[in-house]
Order: C-alpha cells, then sequence, then structure tokens
C-alpha cells in the first residue's frame, strides 16, 4: 500500500532530471522529499501525482499501476508554493470548488458540513465570506491546503508550501501540519529544501540527490545515521561541520589529522585505514565553546554571524576549515576573535572521503534518538 | 558617509476620499557608518519609509536629515543615496567591469582610477573573477552583488539602502550574499539600511534594528536588545522564532496569578506594579521555560507535552497547562527531546521574566 515509484526516469529534451530512481511512500506516512533548490523535487512530485508522465518507469498507487491514468481519475490533490485561489469565489466557494466539480452528487449540506470542518481545522473559519484578496499571505495559503483536503484524497502532494510564507506564518504552520496530518489520516507527499520543514514534521524522509534518491527512511533513522555526507551535512539547521582529516598511526594509536593543530583520536579503528582520507562530520550544535573535559579542544577564529532570531549561528575558521557553532541565544562575538572550542570526539560521523559514504559514528552520536 | 535623519515623518496615502496614514510620527536617526535595518510584517509601512528616504517619496509631514541637511523635497538623484532593489538591475549590454564602471563615467574620473576603482570594488564583493563576464547569465545572488558593487564604487555615496535583496534568491546561495553585503558594509563603514520583513537577515545585518507595526517604529536596537527586552508583547512575539510566550496573570497582593499557580517576584520588578492594575500579561522565552520530568522546588508546574518539533539543532516544545488557556513553548536540546503525551513539571525563573500591561512592557525597555 502506499506508493511505489520504480526505475523512473524524467528526462526534458536532453536533460536527465531523474535517473532510474525507485521509491517507496509507506501508507499513511508524512513522507518529505529533501534536496536543494533544482535538484528535481519538483519533477518528482509532479510525476508521482500524474500531472506529468515518465519518461520511463512506473508508478503505483495501492500496488495498482497509475502510470498511464490522467490525474483526474487519481484521487489526489496537490498543494503548490504560489497561493493559487480563484480570485471571484469568496474562500468558502474556492474551498467547496473540489465537491461541486466531482462527479459524485455531494448535497449542499453535506458540502457545508466539510467546509466547516476543513476551514475550522485552518483557523479560517472567520473568513469563509471573503474574497481572496481581501486574505493575506497565510490565509490564502490556508485556503488552498483546505481546498486540498476537502475532498478526503488518498494522496496529498505539497509542493513547498511554506516557501512563500513571512517566517511567523511558517512556524505556525508547521506545527498545525502535524496537527492536520494526525486528523485526516492521508498519506502527505510534502517537497522542500529546509531541513528544518523535513525535520518537524514528517514520519519519513527521501534524500534527493544528484537524480536518485540517496537515503530514505523513518525520520529518526535518517537523521542519526546518514549513510552519506550529503544526507548528513544538509539535514541539520545550521549544517552540519565537515572537516577534512587523513587517519595517522602512531604506536598502537590511530588518530584523525586534521590540520597540524587538531589531532582526534580515532575509534572504530578496525574499520580505518591508515593513510587515508575521512571527513570528519559534527554537527554545530555540539561544537562547545570553551574548554570541555573528555573532549578535543582547539581554536578557531569568528568569521561570521548570523542572528536568526532566537538563536546565532556563528561561523569560524580554525586553519582554514570552517566551524559553525550553534549559540542558542542571540548574541554577535567580533569579527577577528579568537575563540576556543571543544568536540566530543564519540560525536563524530566518520565518512569515507573518497565515497562519501558513512564509515562509523561516535558512540554519542544517537544521543536522543527514539528508541 | 553621512548622518540620515528622520524628523517626525508622517505619510497618508490618498485614494478615491479615503485617507490611509502608512507612516506615523517615525522619528529615526541612523548614525554615520553605521548598518541599520528597518524590518516589520508586510503592510507596516517600511516600504513607504524607505521610499521617503530614498526620495521616490515625500512624505507628508515631517523631514529628512543628510548631515543636517533637509533633503525632504530633493529627488533622489540628487541625494546621493545607492539602492539595491527586491529584483537585481544589472545591464546585460556591458559586461560586469562595464556595469561596476558605469556610475562613474561622465564623472571626470580618469580612466585609470576608474581601473582602480572596478578593481577595488570587485574584489571586496568577491567579483574579481568574473569582470569580463556578461551578467545578464548570471543568477539573482551574483546580480545582486553586482547591483551592489554599482551602489559602491562611487565614493560620494552618502548612504546604502537595501530593500529585500534576498527576494529572488535561492535558500541555499543566501548565505554567500549576506555575508558579502555585511562584509561590503564593515569595510567601507557606510550608512546602511536594510528593509525586509524577514528577521534573520535583518539581524544578522544591522547593529540596530527598528521594528515597526502599523506605520509606526515601535523599537530601535541590538538584536540582543530587542530579544531581551521587547518594548511590547509585538515585538516579544515578532521577534524569535518562535517568539516571547505570553502568560495572562492577575494580581494579587504583590503575587501574580495564573490557573492554581503563583509567582513572587522580585522586588524591583514589584515596585514598577501599578496599584491599579488588576492584571498582567507574564512573558518569558521559549529557551528560559525550565522543563524537567521531576517535580521540584523551581519546576512546580504540571504540563502535557502536546507537540514537538524538531527544528534542525534543537526541539520545540508545546505544552498546556491546566487552568491556562494559552499554550507554553519551550526549547529543549535533542539529547533531552521529548514526545508528544510526556507529562513534564515547568519552572519559570522570575529573573527571565518580563511583564506586559495592555501589551506594553512594564520595565524600562529601550525605545
Amino acid at each position: 500500500m502506499g506508493i511505489e515509484v520504480s526505475n523512473l526516469t524524467k528526462n526534458y529534451g536532453s536533460e536527465v532530471v531523474l535517473d532510474d530512481l525507485d521509491l517507496q511512500v509507506p501508507d499513511n506516512s508524512f513522507t518529505s522529499i529533501v534536496a536543494p533548490t533544482g535538484a528535481g523535487k519538483t519533477t518528482l512530485l509532479r510525476v508521482m501525482a500524474g500531472v506529468e508522465g515518465p519518461t520511463d518507469g512506473k508508478v503505483y498507487y495501492d500496488n495498482e499501476d497509475v502510470t498511464d491514468l490522467s490525474v483526474k481519475k487519481r484521487n489526489i490533490s496537490m498543494v503548490y508554493q504560489q497561493f493559487i485561489n480563484y480570485p471571484s469565489l469568496t474562500l468558502y466557494e474556492n474551498i467547496a470548488s473540489p465537491l461541486r466539480v466531482s462527479d459524485q452528487d455531494i448535497s449542499e449540506d453535506e458540502i457545508e458540513s466539510r467546509v466547516h470542518d476543513v476551514a475550522e481545522l485552518l483557523n479560517i473559519k472567520d473568513l469563509l465570506d471573503h474574497l481572496p484578496e481581501e486574505a493575506s499571505g497565510g490565509e490564502k495559503q490556508r485556503t488552498a491546503i483546505a481546498r486540498a483536503l476537502i475532498k478526503n484524497p488518498r494522496f496529498t502532494f505539497l509542493d513547498e508550501p511554506l516557501a512563500n510564507l513571512d517566517y511567523k506564518l511558517r512556524e505556525e504552520l508547521r506545527g498545525q501540519f502535524q496537527v492536520i496530518f494526525k486528523e485526516e489520516q492521508s498519506t502527505f507527499i510534502y517537497a522542500t529544501p529546509a531541513p528544518e520543514d523535513a525535520l518537524s514534521m514528517s514520519t519519513h524522509i527521501a534524500f534527493l540527490h544528484d537524480k536518485d534518491i540517496l537515503q530514505f527512511g523513518e525520520r529518526e533513522e535518517v537523521y542519526y545515521h546518514p549513510n552519506y555526507v550529503e544526507v548528513g551535512s544538509y539535514l541539520n539547521e545550521p549544517p552540519m561541520n565537515i572537516l577534512s582529516s587523513e587517519l595517522m598511526k602512531e604506536g598502537n594509536n590511530h588518530y584523525f589529522q586534521v590540520s597540524e593543530d587538531l589531532t582526534i583520536k580515532a575509534f572504530n579503528s578496525e574499520k580505518l585505514e591508515t593513510g587515508k582520507e575521512y571527513l570528519l562530520g559534527v554537527r554545530p550544535q555540539e561544537v562547545e565553546i570553551g574548554e570541555l573535559e573528555g573532549c578535543v579542544t582547539f581554536d578557531t577564529v569568528v568569521s561570521f554571524n548570523e542572528i536568526v532570531g532566537s538563536t546565532t549561528t556563528l561561523h569560524s575558521e580554525h586553519k582554514g576549515q570552517e566551524i559553525i557553532i550553534f549559540v542558542p541565544e542571540p548574541k554577535r562575538r567580533p569579527e577577528g576573535e579568537k575563540l576556543t572550542v571543544s568536540i566530543d570526539p564519540q560525536m563524530l560521523y566518520v565518512f569515507d572521503k573518497r565515497t562519501s559514504e558513512l564509515v562509523t559514528q561516535g558512540t554519542k552520536t544517537t544521543l536522543g534518538e527514539k528508541k | 558617509m553621512s548622518k540620515i535623519e528622520l524628523n517626525n515623518i508622517t505619510h497618508v496615502y490618498q485614494s478615491g476620499g479615503e485617507e490611509t496614514v502608512a507612516v506615523r510620527d517615525v522619528s529615526l536617526t541612523l548614525e554615520e557608518g553605521t548598518s541599520n535595518a528597518l524590518i516589520g510584517p508586510s503592510g507596516c509601512g517600511k516600504t513607504t519609509l524607505l521610499n521617503i528616504i530614498s526620495g521616490l517619496l515625500t512624505p507628508t509631514e515631517g523631514e529628512v536629515l543628510i548631515d543636517g541637511e533637509d533633503v525632504t523635497e530633493l529627488p533622489p538623484q540628487d541625494r546621493d543615496i545607492a539602492q539595491v532593489f527586491q529584483f537585481p538591475v544589472v545591464y546585460d549590454s556591458m559586461d560586469v567591469f562595464g556595469n561596476l564602471a558605469y556610475p562613474l563615467k561622465n564623472r571626470g574620473v580618469t580612466k585609470g582610477e576608474i581601473e582602480d576603482r572596478v578593481h577595488e570594488t570587485a574584489d571586496l564583493l568577491g567579483l574579481e573573477d568574473r569582470l569580463h563576464e556578461n551578467p545578464g547569465g548570471f543568477g539573482p545572488e551574483w546580480s545582486q552583488l553586482v547591483s551592489l558593487g554599482r551602489g559602491i564604487i562611487r565614493h560620494d555615496t552618502t548612504a546604502l539602502l537595501f530593500d529585500e535583496p534576498m527576494t529572488d534568491v535561492d535558500p541555499g546561495r543566501k548565505l554567500t550574499l549576506r555575508r558579502r553585503i555585511s562584509q561590503a558594509q564593515r569595510r567601507l563603514e557606510v550608512t546602511s539600511l536594510y528593509v525586509t520583513h524577514d528577521q534573520h537577515e535583518a539581524l544578522t545585518f544591522a547593529e540596530k534594528a527598528a521594528v515597526m507595526n502599523h506605520g509606526e517604529i515601535v523599537q530601535y536596537g541590538a538584536p540582543e536588545n530587542l530579544y531581551n527586552d521587547p518594548v511590547s508583547t509585538f515585538v516579544g512575539n515578532f521577534i524569535g522564532s518562535p517568539g516571547m510566550n505570553f502568560i495572562d496573570c492577575t494580581i494579587e497582593n504583590g503575587e501574580l496569578k495564573f490557573g492554581n499557580y503563583d509567582i513572587s517576584l522580585p522586588e524591583d520588578l514589584r515596585d514598577k506594579l501599578d496599584p491599579g492594575w488588576s492584571s498582567l500579561e507574564l512573558g518569558i522565552r521559549p529557551n528560559n521555560v525550565e522543563l524537567d520530568r521531576e517535580r521540584s522546588a523551581e519546576k512546580q508546574i504540571p504540563a502535557k507535552v502536546i507537540l514537538t518539533e524538531h527544528l534542525g539543532s534543537y526541539q520545540i516544545v508545546t505544552l498546556e497547562v491546566e487552568g491556562i488557556e494559552t499554550a507554553i513553548k519551550a526549547e529543549r536540546s535533542l539529547e533531552n527531546r521529548t514526545t508528544e503525551g510526556s507529562e513534564m513539571f515547568i519552572g519559570l525563573d522570575p529573573e527571565n521574566i518580563r511583564l506586559f500591561h495592555d501589551g506594553d512592557a512594564i520595565e524600562n525597555g529601550t525605545k
């Protein structure tokens, strides 16, 4: 059950956008397709929904081949980045419209009760007699979402629905999407470039990279056990620090040499090769300012402060490698200031530099993972 | 580099016999060489104010001074203000070099000096390697750098205005532009104003940000200031993600009560309460809401987790407390993450509490 995409290829002219891609979206899941802008998320969503056909490959809904079934015959809905509403219809009529054009004969009473239910869920029930032009951006998008949900679709596709909203509305709708999802018991497929959107709402995450799904799994699995450096690096906000290093051996001890001043004792060295290059991943929230016991301590120089509202993303540099530090309050440090920072080696992810695959990870990297 | 003063600016739009006050009695001084931001929700009047500074609009009332000189009636071209717009403006009939050199042409600048200044500007913005490319094919982040370069290449620029310059830039490419814009401003020490609805852009760029709402500047201060001591519940909510929590309280004998709980205020705060007040709003930032699974002397308020959100490096927890209407949001590290349905105990340290009456801060917020 759910959606299965098998050997999917999509070309636009000579450009290959998706290449022999497989994906299984579990029934009743909130699956996010995550990737940077331009990676093909929207294309994948459109092909899954049937708005576009694949160049090659199959799409199955609940084990039934729907590859050639027109979008009108599929029981699905779509919500887009742009807030699309009928300008001359009230919000009520906008939301009711899918029921009016449906083949089923639905009574006015039924329509009214369903519009009110879904409007209540989206906090727009006081605005139903307004026209879209009288509504704010957030209210327009809520209306578009309500319209998508009203026919109780089997699958709901959402293409970056929060992208054009102000951060206050994004905050609010992110929480609300979880509530709606639980309420609706539909399957949501949500495309987004924002790791915090995917991590906060999804049950499952599919990471799209280089025309294919690089990793798919439950949210916790993908976050705590990224198979590739691309996944680990992207799925944190701010992104995971990635340090280049070489594995060295002295006597019986193995260590990662990051710079002449920074060596980190290696763990699980039976999985590692001396002389080989590794990428060490450490999340910005695990880089501590100051000297900490049991940690490796080194110096960095502040290069840039991003104040994100409640938090600061502090950029610094150690011997030409960037170290991002997450600070849980707005606080600017002078650029050029020297900082002493500490990392717990057991908080490291170790990736093979050549293949970018995860080789091993510290015992503390999974703290916080849901058991 | 100049000092810019806005004195009692009001702007009223007339349309079909109806009047809309877009800007109401705004006074603001941008000190010479400082970086500033103007931030507020859409429709708050920030674009109108920007246009009054650049000269595209003449205010209904009030005056604009540049270095003490009244420029209220001067057209934009006579103010020597450079502006980077929402959508980048580049000339695709010439290369990047030509674009940057353009504002210096016909101004009596020698060829040698033009050359020097183009290289200096390109170096500052990271455009050095692209000088001989045509910017017509550039993505918005590069085009914005070219626009910015044209703005700052003249040495007589009095101020630099940014109008939502990131609108068209991909999320993944914003950081580089953000960084280059900030670094150029700090290096040149040009008086700047960055207009945006996004706190990330505003607070990253600006030493001081002016928060605007309903046509008025409600607070002007450093990011830390706006966050720690908001002058109103509006600022407390608008700055910070999520915003400050507000809990309606009653006052009884100098103690705050909400639901079944009371909080003893420190003396200095208690002294600021007006005896005539019967209710207050208690404000506390989500990262100051202390949470524990066990009840303790500091954490007494039982609460139930109704929503959790993984925000990429920490968790936001929404909690329901019996007897109060508003849900409370708290920040939690991922290591200590909790799940929906969990029973927790909340502690509110009086040190971290801010008080508001009818939406206005009781303490001496920096206005």
